[in-house]
């Protein structure tokens, strides 16, 4: 599957560098009238309706940036993380998708704070909200020019919880940071030839800040709202793939 | 559900409890050389050094020499502290130079921990079986009734560190009490680094002025090392809890101090309320229920007065073939200055040990006894009885 999809998105971003830098192309959506009309290109160039139910799911790499809290970063606590992401949502129209997201990520603690082999962390990221995906092929030349790729971008916001584990012999504590997602972007571009099949790859950056934080410690559980709470990201490069009902 | 998760289901606003793991209710055997608590701190189960275990301290300073590096300097952070069986995970620390001093165990000295270390647990200071215990534990065997006083930790705020000119934050967590000395009513900081009861000089000289005896003394502190004066006080009362005959001492980097402290907490400080009250009770301070219980000892066989002595003070050697000990300071008027003891006499032996493989706290303690009995010192030229002095007699 990789080796299949990795030709596709240098095309992508070849496509993206023709987008920008055809002066009128997105002034004159019109065709031009020396050239003969593009013909029309079926929606999703397969069997599936423009409308309807569609489910997914996706997996990567996720880079941290920022800060858990204020002077303590990120990257001082994750190398990265490695999400196992559902979508499932409704096709209103051939541009436009609306649905919920849910993301489980293993996160690997950094040694930075899990001195081993004193200690054994573990990671796990839940990451759920809405989300809408804006499919835009369709804007220039009624999609002619794409054939079967599929470029989108899409918009979310939802609910983030992050938990770490320590554990040291027999004895196990962990904590709990959570807090809202403002929002995050994506970008992806979608191979649509294999209805109702769709496989692609997409980037995505989330922005969140933890402004919760519960510990689990042998004498019971706490919950404190920190001092100084600092926003923080996720950048994600990864493959997925869709079933449109 | 989402907003409750948002808003913190009435979690507490404020510093954030440090994560940890291992028992609740740890006991760390620990030296009170000193009559401070030292115990053994890890860090990243790679380095070990021992610390003084402070209530007077906001924060960890530690020297990062005393652990090769593995606490860094000026403001930052170790990820995991041990304190026997307990790991903390993630603790502020200050490392900054340190004196390249001893602990009384012959390792390098690693520093002092603080509120921000052990200020969310009830911790216990046992002076009699030599034990911090870092969270609940029952109340040992031989205690009075106690006293309990509340408390709300005071001060806090930001800082300046003298190495890096880092600003730092550091947590309320000065834990203030009130004490009568001698009739005077006073407040006090309470203070488990201090060996002795701390007064400003200007009050130190005025119960002094009657003639008692005083005494310089060598004292460290967190800048550095200062010489004190120091006398004994007739009675520190707290809530009808009275100690006589404790040590107070007085410096002039005291009384900075004691002003720092008082600016930070807006309200004046009169002293440090340290072992030589404290030690006379299993001292228990609940922090998260902001409550200080001093439970006397029935049996108070531990508290030795270090003021009536043999008058000689000594210092350790340590080289390849172990530690030797030399006599560093004789009091002028004592047995041992009529004896002709004098400094840089070696001191091989009390009352026929030999002190070789002692630590310096132990053979300090075989110097003390009661005023008028004698010990039989074997220095390297001969050998004498010498008889105990008291250092600070009352008038």
């Amino acid at each position: 599957m990789a080796n299949f999809f990795m030709p596709r998105i240098l095309f992508f971003a070849l496509e993206w560098s023709i987008l920008f830098s055809a002066s009128g192309a997105w002034a004159d959506p019109m065709p031009d009238a020396a050239e003969p009309p593009a013909a029309p290109v079926e929606s999703s160039i397969g069997s599936a309706p423009q409308r309807g139910f569609s489910v997914g799911a996706r997996t990567g790499w996720a880079i941290p940036f920022g800060s858990l809290v204020k002077g303590d970063s990120m990257q001082a606590n994750f190398d990265g993380m490695v999400p196992l992401w559902f979508d499932a949502g409704y096709r209103l129209s051939e541009q436009f998708y609306a649905g919920g997201y849910f993301q489980w990520g293993f996160a690997l603690v950094s040694e930075e704070v899990c001195p081993r082999p004193l200690l054994r962390c573990k990671s796990t990221d839940l990451r759920f909200g809405l989300e809408v995906h804006w499919h835009f092929k369709s804007l220039v030349n009624r999609g002619s020019w794409a054939g079967a790729f599929d470029p989108w971008v899409g918009l979310g916001a939802g609910y983030e919880s992050t938990i770490i584990q320590l554990s040291a012999g027999e004895a196990k504590s962990h904590q709990t940071d959570e807090g809202f997602e403002f929002g995050h972007l994506q970008l992806g571009g979608d191979y649509a030839g294999l209805a109702p099949w769709r496989i692609g790859a997409f980037t995505s950056l989330a922005i969140a800040e933890y402004t919760n934080r519960t510990t689990g410690t042998p004498a019971g559980s706490a919950s404190s709202s920190p001092m100084h709470p600092a926003m923080h990201f996720w950048l994600t490069f990864g493959v997925r793939v869709q079933y449109d009902l | 559900m989402l907003f409750c998760l948002g808003a913190g289901c009435g979690g507490s606003a404020g510093p954030v409890p440090l994560l940890w793991l291992g028992k609740n209710g740890v006991h760390l055997p620990a030296s009170t050389a000193a009559n401070v608590f030292w115990v053994d701190l890890g860090i990243d189960g790679r380095e070990t050094a021992p610390v003084v275990v402070d209530t007077g301290a906001p924060i960890a300073l530690l020297h990062p020499e005393a652990f090769h590096g593995a606490v860094p300097k000026g403001s930052g952070r170790v990820a995991a502290m041990s304190l026997g069986g307990t790991i903390l995970w993630k603790v502020p620390t200050v490392g900054i130079t340190g004196d390249d001093s001893f602990a009384p165990n012959g390792q390098r000295f690693g520093g002092i921990i603080g509120h921000t270390v052990f200020g969310q647990f009830q911790t216990s200071f046992d002076y009699r079986n030599r034990e911090v215990i870092v969270g609940p534990a029952p109340l040992s065997d031989g205690l009075d009734a106690a006293i309990s006083l509340p408390f709300s930790p005071r001060g806090g705020g930001v800082g300046l560190l003298p190495e890096t000119n880092e600003v730092i934050e550091f947590p309320a967590s000065r834990v203030v009490v009130g004490a009568t000395v001698e009739g005077r009513p006073l407040t006090f900081l309470l203070d488990t680094g201090a060996s002795w009861v701390a007064l400003r000089s200007s009050l130190f000289q005025a119960i002094a002025s009657d003639g008692r005896g005083q005494i310089t003394d060598e004292a460290s502190l967190a800048s550095g090392h200062t010489t004190t004066q120091v006398t004994r006080l007739r009675s520190v009362e707290v809530q009808g809890l009275e100690v006589t005959s404790a040590v107070a001492a007085a410096a002039a980097d005291v009384d900075d101090l004691l002003s720092g402290v008082s600016s930070e907490i807006a309200e004046p400080i009169d002293g440090l309320l340290g072992a030589a009250f404290l030690r006379e009770f299993f001292v228990k301070v609940d922090y998260p229920e902001g409550r200080l219980e001093l439970h006397r000892y029935i049996d108070e066989s531990h508290v030795v007065d270090e003021y009536r002595r043999v008058g000689i003070t000594i210092r350790g050697l340590i080289d390849s073939s172990g530690i030797t000990y030399a006599v560093q300071r004789v009091f002028e008027g004592t047995d041992a200055a009529r004896q002709q003891i004098t400094v840089n006499d070696d001191l091989l032996a009390i009352d026929g040990q030999t002190l070789a493989s002692l630590d310096i706290a132990t053979v300090d303690r075989m110097l003390l006894g009661a005023v008028g009995s004698t010990h039989r010192l074997t220095l390297s030229t001969r050998t004498i009885d010498v008889l105990v002095d008291e250092l600070l007699p009352l008038p």
